[in-house]
């Protein structure tokens, strides 16, 4: 079962408590999109469960850091996102984030905020995100994904908001000419 | 026709068993914390057993110390210290008429103090 439910109660402050109960349905709600969004950016399997196990580890350690229960998702991604850029940085390709697009995006106005996607369409669809710079392919995945806010998406990047905005605008642009081009 | 992220999700859906492996792994190294035990009086007195020795014994200490152990307290005190009989009676007497005045009660004759046999002279004694 693929669908991940929306507004689910998530048992946060258990797993505050340290019960392992409620971090096992904390880490099982998880897990998937966390590893899509991982592997993604980092384009390794290897390396993208080794960042899942350390965002894990590192959520367990710091949780008493997390302030607001209902931004968990927000902030176990945002532990990942650091992860992959530590991974980047190992691996001498910090430069790729250096790939700034404008600051001011020109026109914001993405259309229906629901892609959809034919089955024909979906090979190109996986080769159009990885054509993408790390920059619009991150805060893509985050947008599709897990549906996260511009203002999480900020957060969790630790990026501008109108460089979220710019970015999102132009990863969804490029999208939808791909599609249409089909 | 199929939304991003559930052809995401699809695409990465074979990761799923090292994903389970990795969150059994994580979850299995978290040490629950001990759930508290009721504590009967006794057990609660039994640890605190030293507590309470050391508590006795300073009290046993301090007993000792206090303790006079001279042969009387009052031979302490300079016998030309204590005031005169008469000097204690005026005092009183003193202290009765300021009491008086401040409650507005008649003032009543000064109490005289009976004199002390042995200090009356054998002249005034009729015989």
């Amino acid at each position: 079962m693929l669908v991940v439910a929306e507004c689910e109660q998530l048992p946060v402050q258990q797993a505050k408590a340290g019960e392992p109960e409620a971090w096992n349905a904390l880490f099982r709600r998880y897990q998937l999109p966390l590893y899509v969004y991982v592997f993604e950016l980092v384009r390794d399997e290897q390396s993208a469960l080794d960042i899942v196990q350390e965002t894990f580890i590192a959520a367990l350690r710091h949780i008493g850091s997390l302030r607001e229960e209902a931004k968990f998702g927000g902030w176990l991604f945002g532990i990942a996102h650091q992860k992959c850029l530590q991974s980047w940085r190992q691996q001498n390709r910090a430069a790729d984030m250096r790939d700034e697009l404008a600051q001011s995006p020109p026109d914001l106005d993405d259309g229906p905020d629901q892609v959809l996607i034919r089955r024909e369409q979906e090979e190109q669809f996986m080769m159009l995100l990885n054509e993408l710079p790390l920059p619009q392919r991150s805060v893509l995945l985050l947008h599709f994904v897990e549906d996260f806010s511009l203002e999480e998406i900020a957060q969790i990047t630790q990026t501008p908001l109108g460089t979220v905005k710019s970015r999102l605008h132009y990863a969804k642009r490029a999208l939808r000419k791909t599609l249409e081009d089909q | 026709m199929n939304t991003p992220r559930e052809i995401l999700l699809r695409q990465h859906q074979a990761a799923l068993p090292k994903l389970d492996a990795i969150r059994a792994g994580v979850v299995a190294a978290i040490v629950r914390p001990p759930a508290p035990e009721p504590i009967s009086w006794l057990q609660m007195a039994r640890s605190l057993r030293w507590h309470l020795a050391a508590w006795g014994a300073a009290w046993v200490v301090v007993m000792i110390f206090n303790t006079d152990h001279s042969p009387g307290a009052v031979a302490m005190i300079p016998r030309d210290k204590i005031p005169a009989p008469q000097q204690i009676w005026a005092s009183l007497r003193e202290s009765r008429r300021l009491l008086l005045e401040l409650t507005d009660a008649p003032v009543a004759e000064p109490f005289a103090a009976p004199v002390r046999r042995s200090e009356i002279e054998p002249q005034q004694l009729v015989v």
